[in-house]
């Protein structure tokens, strides 16, 4: 993630947003959409929802423009605002259901497997392969294990990256990371002999 | 000197780590910790195959439809940074208007009924020094200079 040039027609556009400019905001938001619309989707991993979350991020950050002091790249900080509100999401669409396979009952992983089937177009069967794989297991995640994997993995961010986006210790980054990649390979695992 | 399947473990999953022949030869010869690998090797490849998945591309109009909604939001925010701040004042008030009452609580000397021992000593000796004007009789000099007492044990 770059700094940003004195010469970057950008510090200019944040400037004027920093005044109310809305025209200015949406060059900043033609320049950070795609990038956005990425994220949230690697995190969310909902097609219907991304645009929507999107949405609501880019709000945000125009509501909290003015305490943006150039520290950090602007899309790094436009970024940050991302994570934490997916990650709010997650927790907020968490609370409501069990996740991983290893906290349910049979009854209980069959019907989050029906419910799969039913949302994905009715498939007889689920297959636990390729993509659908990683997919299912972070769903299954907890938020915080969901996070750090889908920026390690996925996003395919360094350490360094990631500490600076969830503004924690590289070293606690790494702590996590081993942690949430061992909970969900024990995860995975225990789905594999229950099959 | 063998290495420890948790070390194993730890080092298969752990970013841009080289096999070392040590660990190596532990998978060979430890299936427990080589089933680990493999099983990290599935999910590493499935992750990889996640991210080349393409993520939905913003629909046309996206940045023009956002920047309609922002007046509004803006709006939104400040109203709900009004009723905050009202919500705040109030609690403010209400904190201070509960320590006035509990300063004066505990600054006014009790009147009611019950009153502290030094409450009553402080009226006691009021009462004894008007009584004493009035009545010399009750007055130390009086009692001294006026009347004899027996001494105890009887004396006559």
């Amino acid at each position: 993630m770059a700094t940003l040039e004195k010469d970057d027609p950008e510090v200019e556009w944040i400037r004027r947003t920093q005044q109310g400019d809305g025209d200015a905001y949406a060059l900043l938001v033609s320049r950070y959409e795609r990038r956005v619309f990425s994220l949230v989707y690697r995190i969310m991993r909902r097609h219907e929802e991304v645009e929507e979350i999107a949405q609501e991020i880019f709000i945000k950050a125009f509501l909290a423009v003015g305490n943006y002091h150039f520290e950090a790249a602007f899309g790094t900080w436009l970024m940050r605002i991302a994570i934490n509100h997916c990650y709010d999401q997650l927790r907020r669409r968490r609370s409501s259901r069990v996740t991983y396979f290893s906290e349910m009952s049979a009854d209980g992983e069959q019907a989050v497997v029906l419910s799969a089937e039913s949302r994905e177009g009715g498939r007889i069967q689920v297959e636990l392969e390729g993509r659908d794989l990683a997919g299912k297991l972070l769903e299954r995640a907890s938020p915080e294990d969901r996070m750090i994997l889908t920026l390690k993995e996925i996003e395919d961010l360094s350490v360094d990256e990631i500490s600076r986006l969830l503004k924690l210790k590289a070293s606690t980054v790494k702590v996590r990371l081993h942690r949430a990649r061992k909970r969900m390979l024990a995860d995975f695992r225990r789905w594999q002999e229950g099959k | 000197m063998t290495m420890r399947c948790y070390k194993v473990r730890r080092l298969v999953t752990s970013e841009g780590a080289a096999r070392s022949p040590e660990l190596e030869q532990h998978l060979g010869r430890c299936g427990a910790c080589a089933a680990y690998a493999r099983d990290w090797e599935r999910l590493r490849t499935s992750f990889q195959k996640a991210a080349a998945e393409p993520a939905p591309e913003p629909s046309f109009g996206f940045a023009a439809r956002l920047i309609r909604l922002l007046p509004g939001a803006a709006a939104e925010a400040r109203a709900r940074e009004v009723s905050v701040e009202r919500t705040g004042r109030r609690f403010v008030l209400a904190g201070l208007l509960a320590a006035v009452l509990l300063a004066l609580g505990l600054l006014v000397p009790p009147s009611g009924p019950v009153r502290s021992p030094e409450a009553a000593e402080i009226q006691t000796s009021r009462v004894e020094a008007t009584a004493a004007q009035n009545y010399p009789l009750f007055s130390n000099q009086a009692i001294e200079g006026e009347y004899e007492f027996a001494p105890v044990g009887g004396g006559h």
